[in-house]
């Protein structure tokens, strides 16, 4: 690369950089300003408010993300290690599973978890046929149980994702020297390859905490009836034109109360070791031995059945259309919802906007968090600060994000979109870029800056060829993220603008199931064969 | 650019521009021929009414219609008020029974009463005496029950909460679906004061209150539950794309409550010729004849045609008045009294 041209990548670089942190903080900032706006009514009770419904609604929330995050971890761990270490048959489809809980809408995957574990559902089904049972045997769907399984199981994708990404660079030679020494495989884990893990673990378990602690759909339908949550409140008081400065406090507390999360990230993570080994990608062995093969199959059945199952049951509910003539109600299985959605006149530009509005986002979320991360490569310390800086965006729930962009833009534009999503996606482009440099050892970037004639031949020519994977990983999250965001378009009412999220929405809003559980299982699709094509890149490049 | 202090100046300064120049910027010409309307998400998509009412009226009058979206009829609202100082839209669409108050208070709209309102409008569907709104459908709130389950159809509002139906109804969170708000004023209205006992016999046959329509309806459909709450035009929908009369709509002899949606100009609108010129349109046969399939509503204009499929509406004739009481209070009240 010409140092003439390296110059004007960084320069772009930097721009992509000012414009996502631009679109990542003004909106809070704009929301938050609205605890001086005039209030005509409300206000008053403002203080009651908080303690009587605001407080019991902040325990539950993040009790219940808390233990969602937990289950995450507990589900992605061991598929982390199968697919880093281990060949089997669908190891990446696994790993292309990664798309699916950003880009499937919650509402869909609400649903997916009633066909298959509500009252009249798959599970349900089998079971009270085997054990001619007379009542459905399984009811914990609409209780803090059924929150956590969906939101666990809709979220472990992520951890999974993640953590497998540094597994599979692990350095080997600490583990051999531990085994040679006489320590248990147990033991190795404990003490050698569970700490070197536990950046991206903890990163990856942060993710799905946040993204639990905001969610909402999930929670109000299996929840406690009548339940609350920050999110919930705050949508309902931002509705209310009266009642602005209430809406304000309440962003600016579940805002303060995220980035506390996030600042409780950055320290615990200080706590880790950060080994840097060697970037060498580990040869995968094929499972092997009853003690491997036994507990490795059970782990995938019990994922296919329990996981992929409420997916299936998205792809059977897209077939499944009324059906049998004139005033019968039967239903049977055609394909006649998936030729609908076909046939429509907007189909077709929905899913040109998709990937063009998907493919822009991906690729400016991913420039500037790039550019991040050759800035602090290039600084060379670690400060806890730059570590945090990235995730903060995190810390802004949709309705805050929602709220301050209404106040920001009266008239949006698909620009505006880009760099709109370019902002929420960025904090998982950057922790997939960065977990991929922190593999790199420190001495491959010190030699390199000894040999080469220009700093910058050093982040061109070592380190993004080295981080190649992470960069691809990240540009597939914010695709997907981006694939799947209804709301932002909605938010910045984009005349004639339709992507396939917003034409899932539009359906599931007028009476048209069939037809949205078929857009469903395209956006899955889609962002699946996404993370798929990365990946098969990658293999053959390695 | 060391500081990080420094970092966040710059950027609220930035917001600060961006915001003058977001306030500043808009472009007078041409809008003497472009009516800017503002409605709820589902009016203007595909399935809605408003392709087909922007395309008859911009080949009737010559004006050409901005259709834009503002996600539910609450933020069509909230984004009208927002803008007061310089109002970008001339119509907003969908500002029902709820929201009349509100719109009201807020003083974006100014009364307006179309031409042919006499003889295309009931009296009983006028939503206020100075016409600060142009009502255009109406529906009424009713239980779903689908025929295809194990349970007798409850004959009340009151059997409703009998032992028959525990857990087998799904109910709309008020805070976020109008259905949910609407059968929330029906118990209203029913029992006054008494609302609040309804609900506590009512508890524990919730299954859930759903986050909004679409996800309670998308329940109901999977068999998740026999009953849910919806409009009496519902089965009209599976009737006309699906040929079932499987899901059946529960007529209560303790009456029901209607929900009337109401259009109104834009005070200060750029526009008022053409927002005037939009209002008479929309109440004429020509548009009144595109909402019935598209809304799933009724019609205001009595002498518009309603399609076959309307049979599987049933008539009510019980109409009861919208509750008296702060309805934002009574959610209040009933979501504790659920969650506790």
């Amino acid at each position: 690369m010409r140092p003439g041209l390296m110059r004007t990548v960084s320069a772009l670089g930097g721009v992509s950089l000012v414009l996502v942190a631009l679109a990542a903080v003004l909106p809070p900032v704009a929301a938050g300003t609205m605890l001086f706006a005039p209030n005509p009514d409300g206000g008053h009770a403002l203080g009651a408010f908080f303690v009587s419904r605001i407080l019991p609604a902040l325990r539950f929330t993040v009790l219940q993300a808390v233990l969602s995050a937990i289950l995450a971890v507990l589900v992605g761990l061991p598929g982390a290690f199968l697919a880093a270490r281990r060949d089997f048959p669908g190891r990446r489809i696994l790993l292309s599973l990664s798309g699916v809980p950003l880009c499937v809408p919650p509402v869909v995957i609400a649903l997916s978890f009633v066909l298959f574990y509500g009252r009249s559902g798959v599970l349900n089904s089998v079971l009270m046929a085997i054990f001619a049972l007379d009542a459905p045997p399984v009811t914990f769907l609409y209780s803090l149980a059924g929150v956590v399984l969906a939101h666990g199981l809709y979220n472990f994708p992520v951890v999974l994702r993640t953590v497998s990404r540094a597994w599979e660079r692990l350095p080997a030679d600490r583990e051999e020297a531990a085994l040679l020494l006489g320590a248990g495989p147990f033991r190795v884990f404990r003490t050698i390859t569970m700490p070197a893990l536990a950046g991206p673990l903890v990163s990856s378990a942060l993710l799905v905490f946040l993204y639990c602690f905001f969610s909402f759909v999930i929670v109000l339908m299996f929840g406690t009836i009548g339940g609350t949550t920050l999110e919930v409140e705050l949508y309902q008081a931002a509705r209310n034109v009266t009642n602005l400065r209430g809406a304000a406090l309440i962003a600016v507390v579940e805002t303060l109360c995220a980035i506390g999360f996030v600042l409780l990230h950055a320290f615990t993570r200080r706590y880790f070791s950060h080994t840097r080994g060697m970037n060498v990608l580990r040869s995968r062995k094929p499972l092997c031995g009853i003690r491997e093969i036994g507990p490795g199959t059970g782990y995938l059945v019990l994922l296919a059945v329990f996981f992929i199952g409420p997916l299936c049951m998205i792809v059977v509910r897209s077939l499944t259309v009324t059906s049998g003539g004139q005033y019968t109600g039967a239903t049977g299985f055609a394909l006649s919802g998936w030729a609908s959605l076909f046939t429509l006149p907007s189909f077709y530009s929905a899913l040109a906007a998709t990937f063009a509005v998907g493919c822009a986002t991906a690729f400016l979320a991913t420039a500037a968090a790039l550019a991040f991360a050759l800035y602090e490569e290039k600084r060379g310390s670690e400060s806890t600060f730059m570590r945090t800086l990235p995730l903060l965006p995190l810390a802004v729930s949709s309705v805050v994000l929602g709220f301050g962009w209404t106040m920001l833009v009266p008239e949006g534009s698909v620009a505006v979109l880009v760099v709109a999503q370019a902002a929420v996606s960025w904090p998982f482009a950057w922790t997939q870029i960065r977990a991929s440099l922190d593999r790199i050892p420190k001495e491959i970037p010190q030699a390199a800056l000894l040999l080469s004639p220009r700093a910058s031949d050093v982040s061109f020519r070592v380190l993004v060829p080295l981080a190649r994977r992470g960069i691809l990983s990240g540009a597939g999250f914010a695709f997907a993220i981006s694939a799947g965001d209804a709301s932002l378009p909605l938010i910045l009412s984009l005349p004639e603008f339709e992507n396939l999220a917003l034409l899932l929405f539009r359906l599931s809003g007028s009476y048209r199931f069939t037809e949205a559980s078929a857009c469903a299982v395209l956006l899955a699709l889609i962002t699946g064969v996404v993370f798929f094509l990365q990946d098969s890149e990658k293999e053959r490049s390695s | 650019m060391k500081n990080p202090l420094c970092i966040v100046l710059f950027m609220i300064i930035g917001a600060a521009f961006v915001n003058m120049y977001a306030r500043g910027s808009g472009d007078d010409a041409g809008r003497s021929r472009e009516v800017v309307v503002y409605a709820y998400d589902s009016f203007v998509s595909e399935w809605g009414p408003g392709p087909e009412l922007k395309r008859l009226f911009e080949e009737k009058t010559g004006y050409t219609v901005t259709l834009v979206s503002c996600g539910d009829a609450a933020e069509v609202l909230s984004r009208a008020v927002r803008e007061k100082s310089k109002p970008r839209a001339d119509v907003l669409v969908g500002i029902d029974t709820t929201l009349l108050a509100q719109a009201r208070a807020s003083g974006v709209l100014v009364p307006y009463r179309p031409k042919g309102a006499d003889e295309h409008i009931p009296d009983d569907l006028v939503l206020s005496d100075d016409w600060l709104l142009t009502p255009y459908d109406w529906g009424v709130f009713s239980i779903i029950c689908d025929t295809e389950s194990d349970i007798a159809p409850p004959a009340s509002l009151e059997e409703l909460t009998g032992a028959a139906y525990r857990g087998r109804i799904i109910l709309m969170d008020p805070r976020m679906s109008t259905p949910g708000a609407g059968f929330l004023a029906w118990t209203m209205a029913v029992y006054g004061e008494r609302h609040t006992d309804y609900w506590e016999r009512l508890k524990p046959n919730i299954l859930t209150l759903a986050p909004g329509w679409d996800a309670g309806y998308g329940l109901f459909v999977a068999g998740e539950a026999p009953l849910v709450i919806s409009y009496t035009t519902s089965p009209a929908y599976h009737q006309e794309y699906e040929q079932s009369s499987r899901f059946r709509a529960l007529v209560f002899p303790e009456g029901h409550i209607r929900q009337i949606e109401g259009a109104g100009m834009v005070r200060g609108a750029g526009n008022q010729d053409g927002a005037a010129a939009f209002l008479d349109f929309l109440i004429s046969s020509e548009a009144q004849n595109v909402l019935p399939l598209t809304q799933w509503m009724y019609p205001v204009n009595a002498s518009v045609p309603l399609p076959d499929s309307y049979r599987a509406a049933p008539a009510v004739d019980r109409i009861l008045p919208l509750p008296d009481g702060d309805i934002k209070a009574a959610m209040d009240r009933v979501l504790d009294l659920l969650s506790r």
